[in-house]
């Protein structure tokens, strides 16, 4: 119940705040300005190498998932941690910690509601994305089929549904990378700080997965999960897919079929969770020695967590 | 149950020790001044108070509970705020305060409208907080505590920042408060408005408490002098001298100063000074402001009384 509070309080403060604006209008801007240039340049040949890429002015269902690529190794970590970097270490900087702690509310509550205020952000810019390429490439492109990249041709309506999906599954590895800047602006209080690092985080995995010989280690790598919807418009599995995420379908690695849920959930509530003891023993104020950290914990009250993802057991 | 019960506490930073050893006790009622120089440890010890920071050692209590091991659930009829208030800039003063009541449960909006009232802030409530003085943030912090309906107020400096007439309100205003049965635990380097406002203070040095208890008993604790100025001193010291009860010096321009046990002894001597035939040309008491003894306890420095 007070988290629920917390929860929408942040949400109040994230809509008062510019950081935000600043990143939904970056997501809006980055699909319109694909849906622009691809509209006026006809001439310009398609980012064909990327799944569906070359459905691009056959379809505007195709666009949206083709955002997704092109966002993975910079734009959404970037605007991720923009906001989820943020969320603790502001407080620090306005010097609120201290405001909220001495209140009636526990600690325990104050970072499951801003945890969670930070994964609605996330989501929200995933929605703005979306929606604007989708909103613009329909009016572009128009809403027919989609050749998926097994060469199947699915029903727009279909094919609709797989759109929605595919960002369903790319929202938990970006809420990976959401619960790891959350986790820097708590340890270490500084907004620039949570920023870079996210950043370094999510090239960091990028750089390993490109090394040579990691073999199907990779398929546990965070740009493994980044690129998990691409199995909704692979061989026709989408639909497997759909099933293996509700939980009825087999789903291993071995069959392309990511197991993206799982892994990003137990990438994500380590990185979340382990924010919660650094911030209960830390002092919350600043300005005399007594920023210095204290010796112990004080509170055992049950951690902030972020996403949970659920997905059948790879076999 | 006593609103404040501190024993042994003790807080290091390092090599510093910030809090020395303190006791507290702060019994209902009271407005308590907790005074000192800054840097005496005076803010660390209101942390503490308010479970932002563990001791090192020592036990805090606020109405029989530990804000130390209980959190939160243990500042139920406690507010305040150390430092200066820190609110969402972004918010306005009326918000951030809805935002407060909701981490304590929720607070009505004529609550909201009452404490607003209350240190002179409605017209300005809606404006963003950004836009906010010093001492409307410092007013805002007090209606942010008193949000609350706290039974004990924890105040760190509240007069920084604000002018004459503000100080002025605020005064009044925890006054008031007193007069309602709140208990305020005020801390201050500002002497004079403890002298006004507090009925009991601890006066803090390099984070150890210094003196504890009432006004009047520090006062007392320094005593009262008197000076008189005579036509001849060198008589009058040994009439002084032959007073029971009084105990005198000499000082330059012929003038004499002197304690007296009592009413009785400071009349008997007056009327022996005339009976010797000693004209007294002047008589003054000197009684020592708290400023006085605060610079004497916290820095050994020898006091100016004031007449």
């Amino acid at each position: 119940m007070k988290t629920a509070g917390v929860y929408r309080w942040e949400l109040r403060k994230l809509a008062a705040q510019k950081r935000t604006y600043a990143g939904l209008g970056a997501a809006a801007i980055y699909a319109l300005a694909f849906v622009i240039v691809l509209t006026v340049k006809t001439h310009n040949s398609l980012p064909s190498d990327v799944p569906l890429g070359s459905q691009i002015r056959h379809s505007g269902l195709a666009l949206p998932p083709v955002l997704l690529v092109f966002a993975s190794i910079f734009g959404a970590p970037l605007v991720t941690a923009l906001v989820a970097g943020d969320i603790v270490a502001s407080e620090d900087n306005h010097r609120t910690l201290k405001t909220i702690f001495t209140r009636s509310t526990g600690r325990g509550s104050i970072y499951a509601g801003k945890a969670l205020a930070a994964a609605s952000y996330v989501a929200a810019v995933l929605a703005v994305t979306g929606g604007v390429s989708l909103v613009g490439a329909l009016l572009s492109w128009g809403f027919h089929p989609v050749r998926t990249t097994g060469g199947a041709t699915v029903a727009a309506g279909h094919a609709l549904g797989l759109v929605v999906a595919a960002y369903a599954v790319y929202l938990l590895p970006v809420l990976v990378i959401a619960s790891f800047a959350f986790f820097l602006s708590t340890v270490t209080r500084n907004s620039a700080a949570a920023l870079v690092g996210a950043l370094l985080f999510a090239l960091g995995f990028q750089l390993i997965a490109a090394l040579p010989g990691i073999g199907s280690v990779k398929h546990y790598l965070l740009p493994a999960q980044f690129n998990a919807w691409e199995s909704l418009f692979g061989r026709g599995d989408g639909d497997a897919l759909l099933r293996g995420l509700r939980g009825r379908a087999r789903c291993t690695p071995a069959s392309r079929c990511s197991p993206a849920g799982c892994i990003s959930a137990a990438a994500t509530s380590p990185a979340t969770s382990s924010a919660w003891p650094r911030s209960a023993r830390t002092d919350p104020g600043r300005g005399d020695p007594s920023r210095a950290s204290t010796s112990r914990r004080w509170s055992r009250t049950p951690q902030a967590t972020g996403s949970r993802a659920r997905c059948p057991r790879p076999r | 149950m006593v609103p404040v019960e501190v024993r042994g506490l003790v807080k290091r930073y390092g090599r510093v020790l910030a809090v020395d050893d303190v006791d507290l006790t702060v019994e209902r009622g009271d407005v308590y001044g907790y005074l000192g120089p800054n840097g005496a440890g005076k803010t660390t010890t209101l942390r503490i108070l308010l479970g932002l920071i563990r001791p090192d050692a020592g036990s805090v209590r606020l109405f029989g509970r530990d804000p130390v091991g209980e959190g939160a659930r243990a500042l139920d009829d406690v507010a305040g705020f150390v430092e200066e208030p820190a609110f969402y800039p972004y918010l306005s003063g009326r918000q951030n305060l809805e935002l407060l009541g909701t981490l304590d449960g929720g607070s009505p909006a004529v609550r909201i409208d009452e404490v607003l009232e209350l240190v002179g802030l409605p017209d300005r409530a809606r404006d963003r907080l950004g836009g906010y003085s010093q001492g409307m943030r410092q007013r805002l912090g007090i209606a942010a505590s008193l949000l609350r309906a706290p039974q004990l107020l924890i105040l760190d400096e509240p007069a920084n920042g604000l002018d004459p007439a503000g100080i002025r309100d605020m005064r009044a205003l925890i006054s008031g408060l007193a007069r309602e049965g709140i208990t305020v635990l005020y801390s201050s380097h500002l002497l004079g408005e403890v002298e006004e406002v507090c009925n009991r203070v601890a006066i803090v040095d390099h984070g150890r408490i210094v003196f504890e208890g009432r006004l009047d008993d520090l006062r007392q604790s320094f005593g009262e002098h008197h000076r008189v100025e005579t036509g001849d001193p060198e008589r009058a010291l040994a009439v002084a001298r032959a007073s029971p009860g009084v105990g005198a010096e000499r000082l330059e321009g012929g003038i004499l100063r002197f304690e007296a046990e009592s009413g009785d002894a400071l009349d008997a001597f007056t009327v022996a000074l005339g009976a010797a035939g000693v004209g007294i040309r002047s008589l003054t008491t000197e009684r020592a402001t708290l400023e006085d003894l605060f610079f004497r306890l916290t820095e050994g420095e020898p006091a100016e009384a004031a007449a």
